[in-house]
């Protein structure tokens, strides 16, 4: 009886230790928040992206926040959640620098890792251990971008005048838009050899709305109207119709938030019965499409709207992985700049209409993402990123980009 | 007891004010317990609960202050805005003198100016508070906008950290707390106040300023709203024209969710600001770590506010309501 007994027990021994042998370990899930302030499709292309791409491909999951306002008290509130559920980093894409600086700091203080989408580098936050970096619009590219769009518009020889949205340019809050605004004023300035009272600078940098002042003002208008305040966007949008009424304006551009602006354009155009172009930053989606076919828009200014994110996935992985070294300059927070796309016709645009919409037209997705990070490059750095991005600056490499 | 009498006692209890505050508050700590279960203990951890606190000091601070005004029967939509203003050129004073006792100072002084100034609009124009408090939400916000010229002021992270650190947001909300607990149930201040609330021609006829009062609630709100302000500037480190934006409404959702009656009168209480705010953040941090779409936490807690809501809110049987 005693012997059946051990024989039972050992064998039960035996049996248990081959479970625990066979038991899979699970590689541990990489928890990130993404403090979002886009709404409706941009939203929906952002949680496309991260849950069904990125998260399947480098094992991390996402929680994105609803639309926060673009201050510090909505990061900050929402940091305190992604740390008590468990979040290691941030993925943040609050611009204003008051905000970056804060959430930095918070980030700091609990241990996770932050990087944020936008287009300069914090200076005070940048030192900091935890503070990874920024990826977004490439400044430069975007005064690129908006220079060469205004020079193609203004090159049939006519005078052309423009009303443009600034939105976050002065004191480069948002340095794309600043970056954009300074594009058309250089455009103008070559195409009409104009002469502006102040420096391109400090016109950028002006918070008051208004007209530029030049040498040519009889002929020539430029209507700039910056503003941030989004729970009272209807005021930019009254001053734009108020400007375009008086039929002095035949350019409406903006570097965000163009669409809110159609319908007052639309009625401006009925009532003076002219055409006014439409240029502006705008995303991968069904409405830039449907306006470059109908002729609504004249010029889109595409942010390839997932690329910037899919990087910054990656420096967090990186990051919470052991590398956050390689994703700095000897300590220092980098920035890394995604080229944006000028598509002047639906004809261009129909070569990149399906990109970063779905699953396997993502532009960074499967293989190419891996390869940004230390799943399969172990000495990535952020360099290797960002020479990465600058091919992606053309169109066709793009495409075969995505054949990896 | 009969069945009718039963049934009568069971009736009274739910209408009676003691059911009204132990409502919310039964609810938050069912809310806690789900949420515990749901997350592993996770969301009942030390942090996360520090973290609520945290996240609810803004909005429950400156519900206490709107409870005074609330109790009058009188709806006030300037907090919001006085709250930010207060904020904004208290951080001015700052970078000017670099004193945060000065700092703080500007944000309790602005804030008693501000309301005060509305409470001496509505009772010298005898217009309805709600209709000033209107007017004055867009004009001190169209202050707050040129002050900042569409930027943002902010203060030192140092000073944050300091002032975090030594707990200065605690002090000053338990402060408060704590003095408009025996303002509100000790002292003829909180009864009058009732009163006039449950019906403002009987008030007047026993002897009760509806001006003073109304004046001495307007002060303690602006106390609060000045209070509220710091802790703004603490938790955030910088003011914009866009912060705070949805404070006011904060405010008076915290105060229906904890059972204040929206009539006033009897059956408020100073404290359901606080339990109030309690439960939204809970609410909203709990969905978001039980993993719930941002998507549909909104929906989510419209639903649930709309049931909490439905089962406090009666209008309360009592003498003829004051008219308009």
């Amino acid at each position: 009886m005693k012997k059946v007994l051990a024989l039972v027990l050992a064998v039960v021994m035996v049996l248990s230790l081959a479970a625990c042998n066979n038991t899979p370990t699970e590689k541990k899930t990489i928890k990130v928040g993404v403090a979002n302030i886009m709404t409706g499709e941009s939203l929906e292309a952002i949680k496309n992206y991260y849950n069904n791409e990125v998260g399947p491909t480098l094992n991390m999951e996402f929680m994105i926040s609803e639309g926060l306002s673009n201050d510090a008290s909505g990061l900050v509130d929402f940091i305190d959640k992604a740390y008590a559920s468990g979040c290691s980093g941030i993925i943040n894409m609050i611009t204003g620098s008051e905000a970056v600086n804060q959430g930095a700091q918070k980030c700091e203080q609990y241990g996770m890792w932050f990087c944020t989408n936008n287009s300069a580098v914090a200076a005070d936050v940048a030192g900091l251990s935890h503070n990874i970096g920024h990826c977004g619009a490439d400044p430069i590219g975007m005064e690129e971008a908006y220079k060469k769009a205004f020079s193609q518009i203004c090159s049939d020889g006519e005078n052309h005048s423009v009303f443009m949205y600034t939105c976050a340019a002065p004191g480069k809050t948002a340095a794309s838009h600043y970056y954009s605004a300074i594009g058309v004023l250089e455009a103008m300035k070559e195409t009409y050899s104009l002469t502006y009272t102040k420096s391109i600078e400090d016109i950028v940098n002006d918070q008051n709305p208004g007209e530029v002042a030049h040498d040519k003002m009889d002929q020539i208008h430029i209507y700039l109207c910056p503003g941030m305040d989004f729970s009272n966007f209807g005021q930019y949008v009254t001053a734009c119709q108020t400007q375009l009424q008086t039929g002095n304006y035949d350019i409406f551009a903006a570097c965000a938030n163009w669409a809110s602006f159609t319908e007052a354009i639309k009625g401006c155009e009925s009532q003076l019965k002219k055409d006014i172009k439409i240029v502006g930053t705008m995303n991968i989606e069904d409405q830039t499409k449907q306006g470059l076919s109908d002729g609504t828009i004249d010029g889109a200014i595409i942010n390839p709207l997932n690329v910037a994110n899919g990087v910054l996935a990656a420096m967090i992985y990186n990051a919470v992985n052991g590398a956050s070294a390689n994703m700095k300059e000897a300590g220092t927070a980098q920035l890394l700049g995604v080229k944006p796309w000028a598509c002047m016709s639906a004809e261009e645009y129909e070569i990149i209409a399906n990109l970063d919409k779905e699953v396997g037209k993502f532009v960074l997705g499967g293989n190419g993402l891996k390869e940004l990070t230390v799943l399969t490059n172990k000495n990535v750095t952020y360099k290797d990123m960002n020479n990465t991005l600058a091919t992606l600056a053309d169109i066709q490499k793009v495409v075969e980009f995505m054949k990896k | 007891m009969t069945e009718k009498k039963k049934v009568s006692s069971l009736k009274r209890f739910f209408e009676s004010r003691l059911f009204n505050q132990l409502l919310p508050i039964a609810f938050l700590i069912l809310l806690c317990i789900v949420f515990g279960i749901l997350t592993d203990g996770r969301f009942t951890s030390l942090n996360s609960l520090k973290i609520i606190l945290d996240q609810s000091l803004i909005v429950g601070t400156v519900a206490i202050g709107g409870a005074f005004i609330f109790a009058t029967s009188n709806t006030a939509l300037s907090m919001g805005a006085t709250s930010l203003l207060s904020a904004t050129v208290a951080c001015i004073v700052y970078n000017a003198t670099g004193s945060p006792v000065l700092m703080i100072v500007t944000a309790f002084g602005m804030g008693i100016l501000l309301m005060v100034f509305s409470a001496v609009l509505s009772t010298l124009l005898n217009v309805r508070v709600l209709f000033v408090t209107v007017i004055m939400m867009a004009l001190f916000a169209a202050v707050q906008q040129s002050l900042l010229g569409g930027g943002t002021v902010a203060v030192p992270f140092a000073l944050v950290n300091d002032l975090t650190n030594s707990g200065v947001h605690y002090i000053l909300f338990g402060a408060v707390f704590v003095v408009s607990i025996i303002l509100f149930n000790f002292t003829e201040i909180g009864r009058s106040l009732k009163m006039i609330g449950t019906n403002r021609v009987c008030a007047d006829m026993t002897g009760i300023s509806y001006k003073k009062f109304l004046t001495i609630a307007f002060i303690l709100g602006g106390i609060a709203c000045g209070a509220g302000a710091i802790i703004a500037v603490i938790r955030a480190g910088s003011i914009s024209t866009t912060s705070l934006a949805s404070l006011n409404m904060d405010v008076m959702l915290a105060l229906v969710l904890g059972g204040m009656s929206i009539f006033g009168g009897s059956k408020s209480f100073v404290y359901a600001g606080v339990v109030g705010s309690l439960t939204v953040v809970a609410l909203n941090q709990g969905l978001l770590m039980i993993g719930v779409d941002a998507s549909y936490i909104q929906a989510i807690r419209g639903i649930i506010f709309l049931i909490l809501v439905v089962t406090s809110q009666k209008r309360p049987k009592g003498l003829p309501a004051p008219e308009g």
